[in-house]
């Protein structure tokens, strides 16, 4: 049995290449992949339950590998999508596909309607996110490593994001729940406000980091030590890597793309602290992330979703993360979750309640005085009228 | 994954401010730390927030991560590291700076006095300056009136966090969290006959006058740890077990909890509801027993009846750490059934109350705290 807990982490390997081969096989496959790929997280997360075991993994050089693996394979599939919009077979790839496979992708593609171009964008933009940012959050939290650090920021230029490996980190880690964190959404603020919000504070945020650290070291701002620049190069580096390989359109898609991805991060941002409130001064504790054990997505996005341990132990490596069933629990799986979050209206009517039961049943006394303030600020009159009058009182000294 | 590590097998030691621990391989000298039950103050553990800096005085460390991101050049230059993000690579020496809570004289107003029972009232203080303490420690009081008596009595409520106000009064409108440089303190007094401290809170009307407070002091409080926990508290001995339940509360540690409070009868209970809030807000079990020992066997009362020593439950131990706080002679009862279910000797942490001699005009308790009494 071991060795399924090993297995069950492949299964994102397992997904991207299954949009790969369907990338490739073009027309309507592309769009039959995206639809069997929504329908297997949705449905499997709704009807397979929760992985709550805690397994003791001997050998995590396996583990650390396969998340290794992921860049060749994003690269791939990245490859593939572009492959797909371009007007020239890149490399020939096209012709020893059809001689291997026996099957004509470049008349597939040939015949490829825009409805399944829009597939392709919306799966290649899952796949940045599931394989690379996912992937990548796990590695850059491994700072002491350099090859895991190194794999882990090219995922992250993928999706315009390397930053990411600063602010998650040095920011995010530190202020989350706060008010002073950008990617913890505030009760009542709307998804797509959160995308561009938290895109752009995080840039920000990041490049003080950075200048701070760079100052301590007395290294110049604008040099080649400078994170933030090297990263966003890393991405341009891509983006001209495609223009040259696949053209003018195949670049716009392949932005497109990037950006895609970059905002189902910040989707996942708002769904995992979405409402929560901290005092910076104290520590961060289960409570203060939304957590999901749901199987299909604690699987293929290994642990991430264990998030409320991941939270309050930072440096623990995902196979060792605890399923914690009685910290506060997200609405479904994730990419159920995320498909909900972009309905704002189901949203808050989803949310709402669980975020007011968080503040029953988790919330300090100190806490119940920032909710308060966030409550007012919401918009949204459920939260208005939780803590207007009296109805707080809770047990304190005056 | 952790190549460089392996060759890294042996543990080391880290003394810490004169304390030897065993790190092991791999680990970190914050987890250490905490594996031992140092309060090593602490909160993002990615290498973040800097909350956990302290100075290497001796030995070398390997840092998980760039320190520069959060350490001044006058830390790095001055030998600071992060305890999260530093393995020892020898045997290690560390200064850290514990937030010392040093002793203080600290005057203040009695802001307000309530009925908890017929002979004990909540006194509640504000001080013109910040008190820090530990929840469960106690400080010494002096009411303006009675100059010449000081009275030790256990706080009773968690300190006032930084530059907020605990009140729950304001409405709806949005708090700005007003900066406040004051300190509300609570503590629970008993009457005690002929007692003219704890005659004067629970018979005058105090409100206004000024008091100085002595503190903090004793080192009753609850240690780090995953253990249960089982708290005895008799009478007013509540207090100090209420303060640290409702930290405890905040570090949402999963400690399974048995309470048990003994008192003579239900006209004696109180605090039922802070016990209650304190219960839905726990991570574990909750398990709360009152125990009346005078109770009128005619009384409609359903609970247990006799000494809190008799219920001490042999589910929870003997890993168990034990808190008790109330009269020398309920904490001696308990401490010797604890010791004969296992509980080790150096788990047990002890207030006892003593009623200041009554003829020398005296009031409830000096603490004299017996952590490790044999």
């Amino acid at each position: 049995m071991k060795f399924f807990h090993y297995l069950k982490f492949f299964l994102f390997h397992l997904i991207g290449l299954a949009a790969l081969v369907s990338l490739f096989a073009g027309g309507a496959w592309i769009s039959y992949g995206l639809i069997t790929l929504l329908l297997f997280y949705i449905v499997g997360d709704a009807v397979s339950g929760d992985d709550t075991s805690t397994p003791d993994f001997g050998h995590p050089t396996i583990l650390t590998i396969q998340l290794w693996m992921a860049l060749p394979l994003l690269s791939l599939i990245m490859f593939a999508s572009v492959w797909s919009v371009s007007d020239v077979d890149i490399f020939g790839i096209g012709a020893w596909l059809t001689q291997v496979a026996g099957y004509d992708v470049l008349a597939a593609r040939e015949n490829t309607i825009w409805i399944h171009h829009l597939s392709a964008f919306i799966t290649s933009g899952l796949m940045i996110g599931l394989i690379g940012t996912i992937t990548a959050h796990e590695l850059t939290h491994r700072t002491w490593d350099p090859i895991s650090m190194l794999v882990g920021r090219w995922l992250l230029a993928f999706s315009f994001d390397t930053i990411f490996s600063i602010e998650h980190v040095y920011g995010h880690h530190r202020y989350v729940s706060t008010k002073d964190d950008p990617a913890t959404a505030p009760r009542g603020r709307n998804v797509y406000f959160h995308i561009l919000a938290s895109t752009l504070k995080g840039n920000i945020s990041a490049w003080n980091i950075e200048q701070k650290r760079l100052k301590r070291k007395r290294l110049s701002l604008f040099g080649w030590h400078n994170a933030v620049i090297r990263g966003h190069l890393m991405s341009l580096l891509l983006v001209a890597m495609v223009y040259a390989m696949g053209g003018f359109v195949a670049m716009i898609f392949f932005i497109a793309c990037m950006l895609w991805g970059k905002a189902l991060l910040e989707i996942v941002n708002y769904m995992e602290h979405y409402g929560m409130v901290r005092n910076p001064e104290t520590p961060v504790q289960p409570r203060h992330s939304w957590n999901t054990n749901k199987r299909i997505s604690s699987w293929s996005m290994f642990n991430l979703t264990r998030h409320s341990h991941h939270h309050a132990q930072g440096e623990v490596p995902y196979q060792d993360l605890k399923p914690y069933p009685d910290a506060p629990m997200m609405i479904s799986g994730y990419l159920t979750t995320i498909v909900i979050a972009l309905i704002p209206p189901l949203w808050h009517k989803l949310m709402t309640p669980k975020v007011l039961e968080w503040d029953a049943k988790y919330a300090t006394a100190e806490e119940l005085e920032l909710i308060k303030e966030a409550n007012a600020k919401s918009g949204i009159k459920a939260f208005q009228q939780s803590t207007s009058g009296n109805s707080l009182a809770k047990t304190q000294i005056a | 994954m952790f190549s460089f590590f392996q060759k890294n097998k042996k543990p080391h030691t880290a003394n810490i401010n004169g304390q030897t621990i065993e790190v092991k391989p791999q680990e970190t000298l914050l987890n250490a730390a905490l594996r031992h039950d140092i309060e090593f103050p602490y909160s993002c553990r990615v290498g973040g927030c800097a909350a956990c800096k302290c100075q290497l005085t001796k030995g070398k460390v390997k840092e998980l991560t760039d320190a520069g991101y959060i350490l001044s050049d006058e830390d790095l230059d001055n030998g600071y590291i992060l305890a999260c993000q530093s393995v020892p690579d020898t045997d290690i020496s560390i200064h850290l700076d514990l937030p010392q809570h040093s002793v203080e004289q600290t005057k203040g107003k009695v802001i307000a006095q309530k009925r908890l029972t017929h002979d004990i009232t909540e006194l509640v203080v504000r001080t013109d300056t910040p008190v820090s303490y530990q929840p469960g420690q106690f400080a010494d009081l002096t009411l303006a009136s009675l100059p010449d008596l000081a009275r030790s009595y256990s706080f009773a409520s968690v300190p006032s966090p930084p530059a907020s106000s605990s009140s729950s009064h304001s409405s709806g409108s949005v708090s700005n969290r007003p900066q406040s440089q004051k300190s509300t303190l609570s503590f629970f007094v008993r009457e005690v006959p002929g007692g003219r401290f704890s005659g004067a809170v629970n018979q005058k009307d105090l409100s206004g006058e000024r008091i100085e407070i002595k503190g903090p002091l004793g080192d009753f409080w609850l240690r780090t740890a995953q253990n249960p926990i089982i708290m005895i508290a008799g009478g007013s001995g509540l207090a100090p077990v209420i303060a640290m339940l409702e930290a405890e509360v905040q570090q949402s540690r999963h400690r399974p909890l048995l309470l048990l409070f003994g008192a003579r009868s239900q006209q004696d209970l109180y605090a039922l509801e802070r016990i209650n809030n304190i219960r839905r807000h726990w991570h574990a079990s909750f398990e709360f027993i009152p125990v009346l020992s005078d109770e009128a066997d005619t009384s409609d009362w359903n609970g247990k009846r006799g000494l809190v020593s008799d219920f001490i439950q042999p589910a929870l131990l003997p890993d168990s750490h034990a808190y008790l706080c109330g009269p020398p002679a309920m904490i001696d009862a308990a401490e010797t059934v604890l010791k004969n279910l296992g509980v080790s000797a150096q788990h047990i942490y002890a207030d006892r109350f003593i009623t200041v001699d009554a003829q020398k005009a005296g009031d409830k308790k000096t603490a004299i705290d017996v952590k490790k009494s044999a």
